[in-house]
């Protein structure tokens, strides 16, 4: 059987996705908008990249949304899990 | 404490009792929090760490719903004690954040009082997400200080993380899973079915051990992009957390991304190969 192409797919579209000082602002706000929805999800072992696959995408090419996405998910296991170090 | 123990109802009862008392949350009482978890999770095989992280992750996306309808009735005799308990968490996860100590206070009032504002306005869409909410005005609020107080500011651009910003009725929609066992789809029948030898396999193999950084790094990428498994299932795969799978991949797509323009082209074309004509060709 074929695989699941869906991973190859999105790798496809994000190799073609502009370089970061050409990203609409429109992406990076609504992903930043829709952070904390996700990461919660997330953290319920949700299956986020088939849930939220526009913020999914968005998060591996654009470095400063992924940085509000790293700093967001330290914060949050620390307050919820009291686990700093894990993020 | 539950190692290798089955979940119950009365160890799902302790962790739920601690874990209120550790927060300093009252709204509700525990047992009456617990069943309702436990009747979530009973069917679910969890032991260990799993139960726990799960369990707990139960207890603060409820929390945050009874928190947040609690907020956003006044005159209520809950409302009064739902402010004061916000206001005393998010006191506490200063020590998280680095401001400077003559802020703290103006922080945490200035975040409540935009919280409040905007519930007054309207209710959030995901009210098991109103903690998470809360975290990010918190940064939000603490960074905009820092900002103000270096007198850097950039450009006086719209600040995408801003409260107002998130209400903004513009937020990704999840999308509907057809089915509720769609999610369960077993990992074991998703590896079973994705395993391929065809030579494109090979070469896309070949081509990620040849541009990769790392051995951890090509074990991520020939899960997630030969195999199928998204991050929450190679977390599981691997015994670790999916934002930390998630972590690595960025690193992985953007290694990819900086490869010179031939270079891009040649992965594009394996791509394209690999997924039988879903990808365009370059």
């Amino acid at each position: 059987m074929r695989p699941d192409t869906a991973p190859l797919m999105r790798l496809a579209t994000q190799l073609r996705a502009p370089s970061l000082d050409l990203l609409p602002a429109e992406q990076c706000q609504r992903c930043q908008e829709n952070l904390t929805v996700f990461v919660g999800d997330e953290m319920a072992r949700l299956a986020v990249d088939d849930l939220y696959p526009e913020t999914a995408v968005h998060l591996d090419i654009c470095p400063t949304c992924f940085h509000e996405y790293e700093n967001l998910t330290a914060l949050a296991w620390a307050a919820f899990y009291g686990r700093e170090d894990e993020a | 404490m539950i190692e290798k123990e089955r979940l119950n109802l009365a160890v799902c009862t302790h962790l739920v009792g601690q874990y209120l008392v550790a927060q300093s949350w009252q709204l509700v009482a525990p047992d009456e929090l617990a069943e309702a978890i436990f009747v979530e999770l009973g069917e679910a095989v969890l032991a260990g760490e799993t139960a726990v992280h799960a369990i707990q992750t139960q207890i603060w996306q409820r929390y945050a719903a009874i928190l947040h309808q609690a907020c956003c009735q006044p005159g209520t005799t809950t409302y009064e004690r739902a402010w004061q308990e916000l206001d005393g968490w998010l006191r506490r996860q200063r020590r998280n954040l680095p401001w400077h100590d003559e802020d703290r206070e103006d922080v945490v009032q200035e975040t409540l009082a935009s919280l409040q504002t905007q519930l007054a306005k309207n209710a959030i869409k995901a009210p098991r997400a109103f903690l998470m909410y809360a975290l990010q005005a918190l940064r939000n609020t603490a960074k905009d200080m820092e900002r103000r107080r270096t007198a850097v500011f950039r450009g006086g651009a719209h600040d995408p993380l801003s409260w107002e910003a998130i209400q903004e009725d513009t937020s990704e929609e999840p999308v509907v899973q057809s089915e509720p066992g769609d999610e369960s789809e077993t990992l074991e029948r998703r590896v079973e079915n994705i395993v391929s030898d065809s030579d494109t396999r090979a070469r896309l193999k070949a081509f990620f051990t040849q541009h990769l950084n790392s051995d951890q790094q090509l074990l991520i990428a020939e899960l997630h992009f030969l195999d199928g498994l998204d991050p929450k299932e190679i977390a599981g795969l691997l015994h670790k957390q999916p934002h930390e799978i998630r972590m690595i991949k960025f690193r992985i797509v953007q290694t990819l991304r900086g490869l010179p323009a031939p270079e891009q082209q040649r992965l594009l074309a394996l791509l394209a190969q690999e997924a039988g004509g879903k990808i365009d060709a370059p």
